[in-house]
């Protein structure tokens, strides 16, 4: 019997937002990943996200290194960065096979949290990143 | 329906109750199959 994953994620990374995918006029607010005490963070509009303290917090798994380094979080997990981030798709079906999983349904990680912008245009320049980014992921020949 | 959350940091536990419930046991496997299987396939139109 193989079975359905329901609710399964995609950790964004830096290419997610990379002249390929984000558009010309908003490279200049580009997303941007810093690092900070073993964690890291993404900056956008100056805001800092995951906000894992307060109202409306988040405990986001993206970004899941920074500097080519893994987050402290990222570390405790089983699975590598390629696998999480979706840069080896293979990578991603091998766990999916361990658990006979046939179909994984992937969500986003980092627009859980809302809103990222109060800039509305922008906001959408992201998501269309993302879509066309994802997109380029889940063609094999182009991972 | 069962998600793993995959890529969250709670997603482990999850997957070891997807196979708990493939296992069997306190809920039928009818059951077990329309939990694993036929309702996900309805709600996305798989």
């Amino acid at each position: 019997m193989k079975y359905i994953d329901a609710d399964g994620h995609v950790e964004e990374c830096p290419t997610t937002f990379s002249d390929q995918y984000l558009e010309l006029a908003f490279r200049s607010q580009r997303p941007a990943v810093i690092g900070r005490d073993g964690l890291a963070y993404w900056v956008i509009d100056e805001q800092m996200f995951p906000r894992r303290v307060g109202r409306g917090c988040n405990n986001l798994g993206t970004p899941a290194s920074y500097d080519g380094i893994p987050t402290r979080h990222t570390a405790l997990k089983p699975d590598s960065i390629e696998s999480m981030e979706l840069t080896d798709i293979n990578a991603r079906l091998r766990s999916m096979d361990a658990e006979d999983i046939a179909i994984q349904v992937v969500y986003p990680s980092l627009f859980l949290a809302y809103p990222l912008t109060s800039n509305n245009t922008f906001a959408t320049a992201l998501y269309s990143s993302y879509n066309r980014w994802l997109g380029d992921r889940l063609v094999p020949s182009k991972t | 329906m069962v998600g793993t959350d995959y890529g969250h940091a709670d997603y482990s536990n999850d997957i070891e109750a997807i196979q708990t419930l493939a296992r069997g046991g306190k809920i039928s496997s009818s059951l077990g199959q329309k939990i694993l299987g036929d309702n996900p396939k309805r709600l996305y139109g798989l």
